[in-house]
């Protein structure tokens, strides 16, 4: 007695997995042995076996594990009063900086170096930022200066606290992001109106162009470019407040 | 007295455990990311929660796959964007591993081969085929993690087999011996 039809991939991927109850697997047990159709689907199937344990085994060895390590060391204990939980996740965040400060960031760049590129990129890094995260950063002037140098000189821009004042927004940080070898420094701000702001900006060959805006991810984005730098701004303030900080900045580089 | 010494003692404890998962967490989050630095903050997001939860954990279930699911879901929650859930401008897995020393080089080359098939993987797919031929999870404990069907686990896996096996060069055939679940 044969069977008509094949079973389905997912019965025969739960097969191979040792997923079926006893009655199931025998029935495709059976199917497997006496329908040549049965067996050459399961053995394509097969064909899906590779090593993946042992090649995912091999990025164990490059989690940052010392890193990852003494940031849990900094959290503080699991019953959390409900009015130190705010400073709880500072000293989390500001601990994920100063591991960040060690080395530059490494990111992912999407194949498509566009324009669109960085920007998508840029918006998705933002996407994790919460007021929090940067609340209790250092307030340290000379740490800023340092950052800031430091930031400006990899993107061959003279950066200073003075030229990077955004009305409105208290500066919490500047750094390299590196997505394969492009180079984006993000100047990271906290506006008490409406949360997490940043100034990022690449070295560009594309030519001037004058403020565009956007909607990324449900934050506004105001971009534009000089002859050697790409900028954008990027937070939930309204459009017209970016648009007012971008031709600030505009104008202090320039100056 | 001996109360509060019994918590400190089952916050240690808890830590201790937590600290031990770090890189696999960090591996999960690499796979659901695909970017170094968003896995980091993955993780530190994990803890944070895992913490902050700790009085909900439930002994007798195992951490590890509790931790995966508070993973899955402050990525799907918090962090997913449309470019990265699309599968598009997906790192490529020899940019993800450093390659040093002759010795090891042809097993670092299969490791990245199959990490780049298992990258070119929609992203439910990819992270099903992760729990499921990675981390070892059975369907079931998938379907918790992940927060669906089983027969959704199923058909992801059965969908991304015939995908990897399309894809799957002959040497990899040949070799499937060593790979192979009974």
């Amino acid at each position: 007695m044969t069977h008509t039809h094949l079973p389905s991939d997912e019965l025969l991927v739960a097969y191979l997995d040792d997923e079926l109850d006893a009655d199931q697997r025998r029935l495709i047990a059976d199917q497997v042995r006496t329908q040549p159709a049965v067996a050459a689907r399961l053995e394509a199937l097969q064909c899906a076996d590779m090593p993946y344990k042992a090649a995912f085994d091999s990025l164990l060895d490059q989690a940052p594990t010392e890193r990852l390590q003494a940031m849990l060391n900094t959290l503080p204990p699991a019953e959390i009063p409900a009015l130190s939980r705010r400073r709880f996740l500072a000293i989390a965040a500001s601990f994920a900086v100063a591991g960040i400060a060690a080395d530059r960031l490494f990111m992912a760049w999407p194949r498509a170096e566009s324009d669109q590129g960085w920007r998508a990129s840029v918006a998705q890094y933002m996407a994790l930022y919460t007021p929090q995260t940067l609340e209790n950063l250092s307030a340290d002037p000379a740490t800023y200066l340092a950052q800031l140098s430091s930031v400006g000189a990899q993107l061959g821009l003279p950066l200073s606290p003075g030229v990077v004042d955004l009305p409105g927004a208290q500066f919490r940080r500047a750094q390299i992001l590196d997505y394969d070898g492009v180079l984006i420094g993000q100047l990271t701000y906290l506006d008490p109106r409406y949360g997490p702001l940043a100034l990022c900006i690449t070295a560009s060959k594309r030519g001037p162009a004058t403020l565009a805006t956007e909607q990324r991810r449900g934050m506004n984005v105001v971009y534009w470019s000089s002859v050697s730098h790409g900028f954008m701004l990027i937070g939930r303030n309204p459009i017209g407040d970016l648009q007012i900080m971008a031709h600030r900045v505009e104008e202090t580089l320039l100056g | 007295m001996s109360q509060q010494g019994a918590a400190i003692d089952r916050e240690a404890e808890f830590r201790r455990e937590l600290g031990l998962l770090l890189p696999r967490l960090w591996r999960y989050g690499w796979v659901l990311s695909r970017q170094k630095h968003v896995a980091e903050d993955l993780v530190q997001a994990t803890c944070v929660r895992a913490l902050e939860r700790a009085g909900q954990f439930a002994d007798g279930t195992r951490l590890d796959r509790w931790l995966l699911a508070i993973m899955h879901s402050i990525w799907l929650n918090e962090l997913r964007s449309q470019r990265v859930r699309q599968g598009q401008g997906f790192v490529e897995a020899e940019q993800a591993l450093s390659f040093d020393g002759e010795s090891q080089a042809q097993d670092q080359v299969l490791a990245a081969q199959v990490i780049k098939r298992v990258n070119g993987l929609p992203e439910a797919q990819r992270e099903t085929v992760f729990l499921a031929y990675v981390e070892g999870l059975s369907y079931k404990e998938i379907a918790d993690v992940l927060h669906i069907p089983v027969g959704t686990v199923m058909s992801r896996l059965a969908a991304a087999r015939a995908r990897l096996a399309e894809a799957a060069p002959a040497k990899a055939q040949a070799e499937k011996s060593s790979g192979e679940r009974r």
